[in-house]
C-alpha cells in the first residue's frame, strides 16, 4: 500500500509535541547556527583589530568579510547534508504552506530588525560618525537579521502558527 | 476595499510624496555643489516629519471612515499578506545595502553609501505596502 502523505496540520502537531524536526526546520537551526558563529568570528576580528592599530581598512575588509561568508556557507552545505541524510523524504520534498508562513513571518522579523539597526546607525552617520562605522552598523544588521529570522523560524516551528 | 488596504494606499501615497521631496532636494543640492552632498540633518527632520504627519492624518482619516474594521485585528489573510510583504521587502533593503557597501568599497566615498542606504529604506517600506496592496487585491494569499 502506498505511504499518505502527513497533512500540514499532521506534521504541526507532531512538532508541537516534541517529534522530529522536519526538514526545513533542520535547515533554520543550522542557519541559527550560521549566523551565530559568522557573529562570533565578526566579533571577535573587530576585537582584535581594535586591539591592534584600530583601523580594518584594506585587505581587513575584504578578509572579514570572506571569512563571514565561508562560515555562513560551510555551515548551511554542511546542515543541508545532514538535514537531508536524516530526513530524505522531506528533503525530497517542496516547501509545504506551512513552511511558507514561517519563512514570511520570519522574515517579516528579519526585515523589522534590519530596518531598524540601519536606522540607528544611518542616524549616527549625522552625529559625525564614519563611513567604516556604517559599514560595521551594516553587517551587524545583516547579521542580527540572520539570527532573528532563524531564531524565529525555530521558536515558529515549535509553537502553533 | 478593506480597511488594511486603503491603509496602505495612503501610506504608499505619503511615502512616496515624502521619499520624491528628499531625491529632489539632494539632486538639487548636488547639482549646486556638482559633488556628492554631504547628508543633511534639516533635510532628514523635514522628511521624518513629513512621513510622520502624513501617516497620522492619513491614518486618521481612514479610520474615521471604518471605526469597526480599525478596532478589529488583522484577519488570517491579511496576516499573511502583511508578512509576505514584510519579508520581500527585505530583499529591497538588502540589494540597497549591499550596494552601498560595494559602491563604498570600490570609491571609498561614504556620503554616496550613506544615500543609498536611505534610498533603500525609504524603497523597502513603499516596496512592502505596494507589495501588500498586490496581495490584498490578489488571490495570491
Amino acid at each position: 500500500m502506498a505511504k499518505r502523505e502527513k497533512t500540514v496540520a499532521q506534521k504541526m502537531v507532531e512538532t508541537m509535541d516534541g517529534g522530529e524536526a522536519s526538514f526545513q526546520e533542520k535547515m533554520a537551526i543550522v542557519s541559527l547556527f550560521a549566523y551565530a558563529l559568522a557573529s562570533l568570528f565578526f566579533s571577535g576580528v573587530l576585537w582584535q583589530v581594535d586591539k591592534q592599530n584600530g583601523s580594518w581598512e584594506g585587505a581587513g575588509v575584504l578578509g572579514l568579510l570572506l571569512g563571514m561568508a565561508a562560515i555562513i556557507s560551510t555551515a548551511h552545505i554542511g546542515g543541508a547534508i545532514w538535514a537531508a541524510v536524516t530526513n530524505i523524504e522531506d528533503a525530497k520534498a517542496a516547501a509545504d504552506e506551512r513552511d511558507w508562513r514561517i519563512r514570511a513571518r520570519a522574515g517579516h522579523a528579519r526585515s523589522i530588525m534590519m530596518s531598524g539597526l540601519l536606522a540607528i546607525f544611518v542616524g549616527s552617520y549625522f552625529f559625525g560618525a564614519t563611513a567604516e562605522t556604517l559599514v560595521k552598523g551594516m553587517l551587524v544588521a545583516f547579521l542580527a537579521g540572520g539570527v532573528v529570522a532563524n531564531g524565529a523560524k525555530v521558536y515558529l516551528y515549535r509553537s502553533g502558527l | 476595499m478593506t480597511f488594511r488596504e486603503k491603509l496602505a494606499w495612503v501610506m504608499s501615497l505619503v511615502l512616496i510624496l515624502a521619499g520624491a521631496f528628499y531625491a529632489w532636494e539632494v539632486v538639487g543640492h548636488g547639482r549646486a555643489l556638482s559633488a556628492v552632498p554631504p547628508p543633511s540633518i534639516k533635510l532628514a527632520v523635514v522628511y521624518i516629519g513629513f512621513v510622520i504627519i502624513g501617516s497620522v492624518i492619513g491614518a486618521s482619516s481612514v479610520a474615521a471612515h471604518n471605526t469597526e474594521e480599525a478596532d478589529a485585528p488583522a484577519d488570517e489573510r491579511e496576516r499573511i499578506a502583511i508578512d509576505k510583504a514584510g519579508y520581500w521587502s527585505g530583499y529591497v533593503l538588502a540589494a540597497g545595502a549591499v550596494a552601498g557597501v560595494l559602491h563604498y568599497w570600490t570609491h571609498q566615498d561614504g556620503n554616496v553609501m550613506f544615500h543609498l542606504v536611505v534610498a533603500a529604506l525609504m524603497l523597502s517600506q513603499i516596496a512592502e505596502y505596494a507589495y501588500q496592496i498586490i496581495l490584498f487585491r490578489g488571490s495570491r494569499v
